[in-house]
């Protein structure tokens, strides 16, 4: 990424995103995660199927 | 705009200090009002200061606030005064809301008693220290020129010993001093919190040194960050992780980095009030604000002219032309408001705008390849090419799934040998247990290690080692220890196919209190229920079956209190492998067969695609969201994927009932399989657009050719919902 380019809150949305759906084993990266997971909305938080999947029945 | 929330307070004990540091804003900088202020606060101002917070916690209705115990040297005014103001605050605020008291001392006057006697008051303490002895003695030093450093080393190793109020350690940079020989030293003795601040400067008075080498500062912040980020990533820097809190969007915590707003006074020793102290490095007064604890309520000071201004400066439209049109203001938020300071007043970047540019551009660029690092989209390294049509049908995929569930539990193995050796070798209250595990016959270990409440264990331990925190889905901290191995030595293999209902508290953890697991009453009627919905999947397709016992070890039974008691409920999550969560009651009874018989077979594919991800990762990594047919909120394309893969299954499984099901099942069939048609044409069309890996688009072909029953032929007579 060069220096001039603008950061903007897709950049941050992106961060964010990579460090909630993946699995870090540097901890300042986990530490970062559990810190951007106590802020998120829930619905970053549990974003897809490969975290508590919940369904409910129509019957 | 109404006036700002201040929420912490520093309470200048002491005007005078016991060092003679020659960075010290407080004395070798522009103010010099401490030469003419009390060398104490009064018990006079103590007593206005307690009564004017506690009036405003009131109004402002603060549930918790910090005061700062500061100077000079608070120490200087003696322990037992310190711990009856901290005492005072707290009596004077009442239940109303939390005072935290925290103290930040130079330690020359940290004695096992002052410790002692701050535990059993709740007063923390942040240590000011620079380093190893070469670093600290170049600054830090008494006013006849001598070192401090024994004594305050020595105060350290007490603060050891009280981490239940150690906060932390605040060092000043000197760029001269190598940051690995800062980092060796930290790491020697892990403060749980270390705070590296730039020495103070402004566009009249530039950083030391670097008027001489203009890269000084730059060069020395991102060796930090590297070797930080890179060897001790488990030492807390408050100074890199505000940076990554900023680069993230998160409120960075500091004055040093990111957007904020006036939370903090200051109130000196005479009982005046004051703007952040650090503003005395750009002139005599710069911090006076109006009034004392005396005359004033703190509400007035927050409504003051000069907080509104101060906090405009905190504002991206208070920053210069030329902050306001760079690249990275998001980030550091125009950096502290003192070292701003020059000829047009505060309206120009900070003195070390440079640095910081150069460290965020650094800091983003390790950040977003450390992410992409862990978000590659190729097969993992020595994974072969796959047939997915194989892999998709149970029927066909048998070796595949052989052959990935071995190179899975080989390191499923390969960690929990680890952890239990470690365990064993620490020889504790739980050795015994891991020596009695490892004595065990391979295949037994190795079954061992592969349960799914194993692997989540082993993991969290691991991980744990390493520094690093695991939480459960609802924010819990996990720990891990050998007390969990007990539990496995009485673990013997029955032949069942599956454990189910086991009370295996790694099977739960991970889900704190988001998740309730059923009782014995359940679990025992819903035995039969179980056995019958296994019975239906096993005449349907004997080979699925299969597939569900090669892949997945136990079945936990399960409610979400969250969820309507009408509504049934199932998950699967990654970090319990092969552990299928299903609920088995809807109100007071037991759910259909069918309907369990759908939530296994539903979970069950979740756990073959975790399976095959974990080598053959499906999706590029993206903050993208997509709209899925199946939820109101939107997904990222991994669950779509997910989805898709779930229900190709569940529709072959829906079928099967339509042509061989009971009658009373049928009219509910159509409308599951009209729906589930619906939603998997949307749903091709919706991934069609995503980034997918090769593997991924691979799948997704083989998801989409796969055949669909004609409803109206089959008598259904029913329009596909729009």
């Amino acid at each position: 990424m060069s220096d001039n380019e603008q950061v903007s809150s897709e950049d941050c949305q992106a961060v964010r995103s990579d460090l909630l759906h993946t699995e870090h084993t540097n901890p300042a990266l986990q530490r970062l995660q559990s810190r951007v997971l106590a802020s998120a909305e829930a619905s970053e938080v549990i974003t897809s199927y490969d975290r508590m999947h919940h369904r409910h029945s129509r019957s | 705009m109404s006036a700002p929330k201040i929420t912490s307070f520093l309470v200048k004990l002491a005007s005078r200090c016991n060092l003679d540091c020659d960075y010290c804003y407080v004395y070798h900088h522009a103010d010099q009002s401490w030469r003419v202020r009390p060398k104490f606060l009064s018990a006079a101002h103590k007593k206005a200061f307690c009564e004017r917070l506690a009036a405003y916690v009131n109004e402002a209705q603060l549930n918790r606030c910090v005061v700062v115990l500061h100077g000079g040297e608070p120490l200087l005014a003696g322990v037992a005064p310190i711990v009856q103001f901290a005492n005072d605050v707290r009596k004077a605020v009442g239940s109303s809301a939390t005072v935290d008291i925290g103290l930040q001392t130079n330690g020359l006057l940290l004695t096992q008693e002052a410790l002692t006697a701050f535990s059993a008051a709740d007063i923390t303490v942040s240590l000011s220290l620079d380093g190893p002895q070469d670093a600290n003695d170049l600054h830090r030093k008494s006013r006849r020129g001598r070192s401090s450093f024994a004594k305050v080393l020595a105060a350290l190793e007490r603060l050891k010993e009280h981490p239940e109020i150690f906060a932390g350690v605040i060092a000043v940079i000197d760029p001269s001093v190598s940051p690995s020989r800062i980092f060796e030293f930290f790491d020697e003795h892990r403060p749980p919190k270390l705070d590296f601040l730039l020495p103070d400067g402004h566009h009249r008075r530039s950083p030391p040194g670097r008027d001489i080498d203009p890269d000084i500062y730059t060069n020395w912040l991102i060796a930090a960050f590297n070797l930080w980020f890179d060897r001790y990533p488990h030492l807390p820097v408050r100074t890199f992780e505000a940076l990554l809190d900023a680069a993230t969007g998160l409120q960075s915590g500091t004055d040093a980095f990111g957007y904020g707003d006036v939370s903090l006074i200051t109130i000196e020793t005479d009982g005046t009030y004051h703007d952040l102290d650090v503003f005395k490095i750009v002139g005599e007064g710069a911090t006076q604000l109006a009034g004392s604890v005396e005359d004033t309520d703190i509400s007035a000071i927050a409504g003051l002219p000069a907080i509104a201004a101060h906090r405009r400066l905190l504002q991206r439209d208070g920053l210069s032309v030329q902050c306001q049109t760079c690249s990275v203001v998001d980030i550091c938020g125009g950096g502290s408001v003192p070292h701003r300071y020059g000829d047009d007043g505060y309206n120009q970047p900070s003195v070390y705008c440079a640095e910081l540019l150069a460290l965020i551009s650094h800091v983003k660029r390790r950040l977003s390849a450390a992410l992409k690092l862990s978000s590659m989209g190729a097969p993992l390294p020595g994974m072969p090419s796959i047939d997915f049509a194989r892999f998709e049908l149970a029927e066909e995929g048998s070796a595949i799934i052989r052959e990935l569930w071995r190179t899975s539990s080989a390191a499923a193995q390969a960690g929990f040998t680890s952890a239990i050796r470690t365990i064993a070798d620490a020889h504790d209250a739980y050795a015994e247990d891991a020596v009695a595990l490892l004595q065990l016959p391979t295949n037994e270990l190795n079954q061992l290690a592969e349960r799914p409440g194993s692997i989540a264990w082993q993991r969290t331990l691991a991980k744990t080692r390493a520094g690093c925190t695991v939480y459960s889905v609802d924010g819990k901290q996990l720990v891990a220890d050998g007390s969990y191995l007990a539990f496995l030595r009485e673990r013997t293999s029955n032949g069942a196919p599956f454990e189910v209902g086991l009370p295996d508290q790694w099977l739960q953890l991970p889900f704190g209190d988001a998740i309730y697991f059923e009782q014995e009453t359940v679990k025992d009627r819903a035995g039969p229920l179980l056995m019958e919905a296994l019975r239906i999947i096993e005449e349907w397709r004997s080979n699925l079956a299969a597939e569900m016992r090669q892949v997945n070890r136990c079945i936990q039974f399960i409610r979400d209190p969250l969820a309507h008691p009408e509504k049934i409920v199932s998950f699967s999550d990654n970090t319990v492998p092969g552990a299928l969560f299903v609920s088995v009651t809807q109100g007071d009874r037991l759910i259909d067969a069918h309907d369990l018989a759908d939530s296994l077979i539903h979970e069950h594919r979740h756990q073959k695609l975790y399976l095959l991800e974990r080598h053959y990762p499906m999706v590029e990594t993206t903050s993208t969201k997509v709209v899925s047919p199946w939820r109101e909120d939107l997904r990222p394309p991994s669950g779509l994927l997910h989805a898709v893969f779930v229900f190709v299954e569940l529709r072959r499984f829906w079928e099967h009932l339509l042509q061989n099901g009971p009658s009373r099942i049928r009219a509910r069939a159509i409308s599951q399989l009209a729906e589930t048609n619906a939603n998997l044409m949307a749903a091709y069309e919706t991934l069609g657009g995503c980034r997918l890996t090769e593997g991924g688009q691979a799948l997704l072909g083989v998801l989409q050719r796969q055949p669909a029953l004609d409803l109206v032929q089959n008598g259904a007579n029913v329009a596909s919902p729009a």
